[in-house]
């Protein structure tokens, strides 16, 4: 998985706050604006090799599984939200119009996301970004 | 099978993006690297449906019975706005991780024109409540299969010899094209 570079601004607890360096490849992208580097947003990193503020650190971002678990919660989102609308439409459980019925039941489920997004799996520290290695520490 | 054939005819003959030409602005932006396209379509996806489940809800259940459809762009467009700032703090309360990863996303989703493209499509083709629901899931996952197939596409143009002229945003555009006219095979299909 590729490294990225950034420079440590914060450190708290076992996190660092960093703002990364922006690749040459974003310097003629359309979004740059609303990267985190570019908009001196920080990023927040589990700090195991102990980098302290101003110091230029590696850093690496665990996309895939990320996007497991962006994947895993949007599905459920998507499923809960089908199932409740076909179970409202089809067998309306309440008796009214059965459109209103799909629809109250739809949302109704896919509120049951917010328990689930509640999983521990979801909040783990091993999602966050990892630094690395300290590249130069500040003089 | 009627819900099929629009379910089919979302994903794959009237695709949002290669026949709409909707929601180009993410489709070029974020379609760069596969995974961030995978997340952006899934992210899109939910959206997309939740946005014309309710949308559908407030045009019929609020709109018409008070005979304020002339309303329906500015309430559309304030449900996707409010649904997508409901979903990012959502995610910002339980899940900090993910709400950072997904910070670049969920901005170019509430300027997704394709997602108001579906809320006021499903009123145009006049869909009831499921058909309403199948089309958007439909949509979605097609808007996912368009930026994936190109994300795919553009990871493998890293290694081609493109001139230098094409570069970027043209070569896109020419694949996004290509990609295009290969969706119109599917025309036949329903």
């Amino acid at each position: 998985m590729k490294l990225e570079q950034g420079v440590v601004v914060k450190v708290e607890g076992g996190f660092a706050y960093l703002v990364p360096s922006l690749p040459q490849g974003c310097e003629h992208c359309a979004l740059k604006e609303l990267c985190i580097g570019n908009s001196g947003g920080k990023l927040k990193a589990l700090n195991l090799p102990g980098a302290r503020e101003g110091d230029l650190v590696e850093f690496q971002i665990n996309i895939s599984r990320l996007n497991l678990n962006l994947m895993l919660l949007s599905a459920a989102g998507l499923l809960l939200l089908l199932a409740g609308g076909l179970l409202g439409f089809y067998i309306n459980p309440l008796g009214i119009n059965p459109s209103l019925s799909g629809g109250l039941f739809a949302i109704g489920f896919s509120l049951l996301v917010f328990p689930l997004a509640r999983l521990r799996r979801f909040s783990s520290r091993e999602l966050y970004p990892e630094i690395k290695r300290v590249v130069r520490r500040k003089t | 099978m009627e819900l099929l054939v629009i379910f089919i005819s979302a994903l794959l003959i009237n695709n949002f993006v290669l026949h709409y030409f909707l929601g180009i602005c993410p489709f070029i932006g974020v379609s760069n690297r596969l995974d961030s396209a995978f997340s952006m379509g899934l992210a899109v996806t939910f959206v997309m449906t939740i946005a014309a489940t309710v949308s559908w809800l407030i045009y019929y259940l609020l709109l018409v019975p008070y005979h304020l459809e002339f309303l329906e762009i500015v309430s559309f467009i304030l449900v996707i706005a409010s649904l997508v700032q409901v979903v990012e703090m959502f995610i910002k309360k339980v899940s900090p991780p993910l709400y950072q990863a997904l910070g670049i996303y969920l901005p170019l989703i509430t300027t997704n024109c394709a997602i108001l493209g579906v809320a006021l499509l499903t009123v145009l083709k006049k869909y009831n409540f499921i058909e309403t629901l199948i089309f958007a899931l439909g949509a979605g996952l097609g808007f996912t299969l368009a930026i994936v197939i190109m994300a795919g596409i553009r990871e493998e143009l890293e290694f081609a010899d493109v001139p230098e002229t094409l570069k970027g945003a043209g070569i896109t555009l020419i694949t996004a094209g290509i990609l295009a006219l290969a969706f119109m095979g599917f025309s036949g299909l329903v």
